[in-house]
């Protein structure tokens, strides 16, 4: 039927809702952060590697990294020179690479390496049967062909994003997004010692209560309310490196968002 | 002020949205408009994005293919020309196949790739005479470079999202197809006009090749059009959604491929289909 169909056709669309195949579901994502974690230096980084290392005994890691404070320098740079948002995204994703390979040159006592993006998304069920683990810059491809924006001109889709859009179609265990915070506050824990954790909420609720700020990529919202196997996605605090098994193995340790309350 | 962010905002090296960027949260709307200091530049202002519908043109074979490429022949002394490709019928039986197997939007994604590069390749081969490459996304950096020495250049319209392409609300056929990759492209170059060739004389308030009744809109916005709620719109509903906001590419006219002498006139500026404005 859809052959001769108009694929813009409302109607039509809504035939083409179907059960998607799992497959990597023994895999998790893990998006380590650029600015949280890697660029507080060994004191954050080390602790963390060692817990990761330790947890690849058990589980298969496809580890994303964050640009951190480089990529926040270079979108200032870029935006000073009048650059468009999909320039400013594409040149993100040499921050976010440079981190996964100094986290991978730490894991690679595990086998655990950086893989060039170019290879990475067709060869992943191949890597991980070859290794416990692989790393990527946790940047989505879009590059040039990034969004536009409402506010100003920061590419929406970063390394949050992109770890969730991976583990999304790859169907994934779970998604675990390690910040340098417990998780979600009702306010920036850093700017307000009186801020409320919250460790549950849903799509529905987080669109509802407007926060100033996020622990993560604002459009995650988005993209979780369209979840269709990646259902939940946790944050946990990795200057606590021994809730990263926990999360792993379901656990509640963080902030667990939530497509709906079922999910 | 924390100590980060006093050493940070005292730090030389660092520009005044440097440091507040480095400081603040990129979910925070008050710096995100910061942003905004300065208008975004054109990076190619003189180039024309031009899709190639693949359903409405290139399936049809040379009887549609032939005239339109006459057309980006002899408009080349007078027109740059970023030439995009649709997928068309391959990708529709592609994703037929696909959705009933089980997979996911990122794998649709990657199969519609295939087809709009099948079509981009056949498109270059006839153009190939006249100097003008096909580029893969990698190689857009040389893509000023044969737009000054050959006037066009042939890429096909997917965005290079693959695995990665977010999920549709309804369904699982990919959101972000050739009319969004061609979009976005016009987008960040800031280039002089968006202009897609199809095999319809624009927008109509239902599907003329279903519809006897259907009545041709001219000019449209897109807060316009989104308010008519039509079920079939004859460009992808993100293009819509993209314009919105687009910091240089407001507006993009959809003419009839199958018409002689449209595209010369939409290259030229002149309005012969509908132009959707935001």
């Amino acid at each position: 039927m859809l052959m001769r169909e108009s694929l813009l056709d409302r109607d039509l669309m809504a035939s083409t809702e179907a059960p998607t195949i799992a497959m990597l579901p023994d895999c998790h994502v893990v998006k380590v952060g650029g600015g949280s974690i890697i660029d507080a230096g060994k004191l954050a980084t080390y602790p963390l590697v060692e817990a990761i290392g330790s947890a690849l005994e058990r589980y298969k890691l496809i580890l994303g990294t964050g640009g951190g404070v480089r990529t926040r320098h270079v979108f200032s740079i870029g935006i000073d020179l009048g650059l468009p948002t999909g320039v400013l995204a594409q040149l993100a994703i040499a921050d976010a690479l440079g981190n996964a390979h100094m986290l991978g040159a730490l894991l690679a006592p595990y086998g655990v390496v950086a893989i060039p993006p170019e290879i990475f998304g067709h060869l992943l069920p191949l890597f991980l049967q070859a290794a416990p683990g692989v790393i990527f810059n946790g940047d989505p491809p879009f590059s040039l062909w990034e969004h536009p924006v409402a506010i100003g001109k920061i590419p929406p889709h970063r390394s949050d994003a992109g770890s969730f859009l991976l583990a999304e179609c790859f169907g994934c265990a779970t998604l675990t997004l390690i910040k340098d915070v417990d998780g979600l506050y009702d306010s920036d824990p850093k700017d307000n010692p009186d801020a409320e954790f919250i460790d549950d909420i849903t799509v529905d609720e987080l669109q509802k209560r407007e926060l100033a700020t996020l622990p993560f990529d604002r459009v995650l919202i988005d993209l979780l309310a369209s979840a269709r196997q990646v259902t939940r996605f946790q944050i946990i605090n990795g200057l606590k490196p021994e809730l990263l098994e926990p999360a792993l193995r379901g656990e509640h340790v963080g902030t667990i968002v939530r497509r709906d309350p079922d999910s | 002020m924390s100590p980060t962010e006093a050493r940070v905002h005292n730090d030389p090296v660092l520009t005044e949205l440097g440091a507040a960027l480095i400081a603040g949260s990129l979910t925070d709307d008050a710096l995100l408009a910061q942003t905004d200091l300065h208008p975004t530049m054109r990076i190619l202002p003189e180039a024309n994005v031009v899709k190639i519908g693949g359903q409405s043109i290139i399936d049809r074979g040379r009887s549609a293919v032939f005239p339109v490429l006459e057309e980006v022949v002899a408009s080349l002394p007078d027109h740059k020309m970023i030439i995009g490709t649709g997928a068309g019928t391959r990708a529709r039986h592609a994703y037929s196949v696909g959705i009933d197997l089980g997979m996911p939007t990122g794998v649709l994604s990657v199969l519609g790739t295939f087809v709009s590069m099948q079509n981009a390749r056949m498109i270059h081969y006839l153009l190939a005479q006249h100097g003008i490459p096909f580029i893969e996304p990698v190689q857009f950096p040389q893509l000023p470079l044969y737009l000054s020495e050959r006037q066009a250049v042939v890429f096909f319209g997917m965005p290079p999202y693959t695995f990665w392409q977010p999920n549709p609300k309804v369904g699982r056929i990919p959101p972000h197809r050739t009319d969004t990759g061609a979009y976005l492209v016009s987008e960040v170059f800031g280039t002089r006009s968006m202009i897609y060739v199809k095999d319809e004389d624009g927008l109509y308030t239902a599907d003329p090749k279903k519809d006897s009744n259907a009545t041709f809109i001219p000019q449209i916005t897109v807060d316009e059009l989104e308010a008519m709620n039509l079920a079939d719109v004859v460009v992808e509903h993100s293009v819509l959604e993209l314009m919105k906001n687009a910091s240089s590419r407001r507006t993009i006219q959809i003419i009839n491929g199958l018409k002689p002498g449209n595209l010369t006139k939409a290259l030229n500026g002149e309005h012969v289909g509908t132009i959707i404005s935001a």
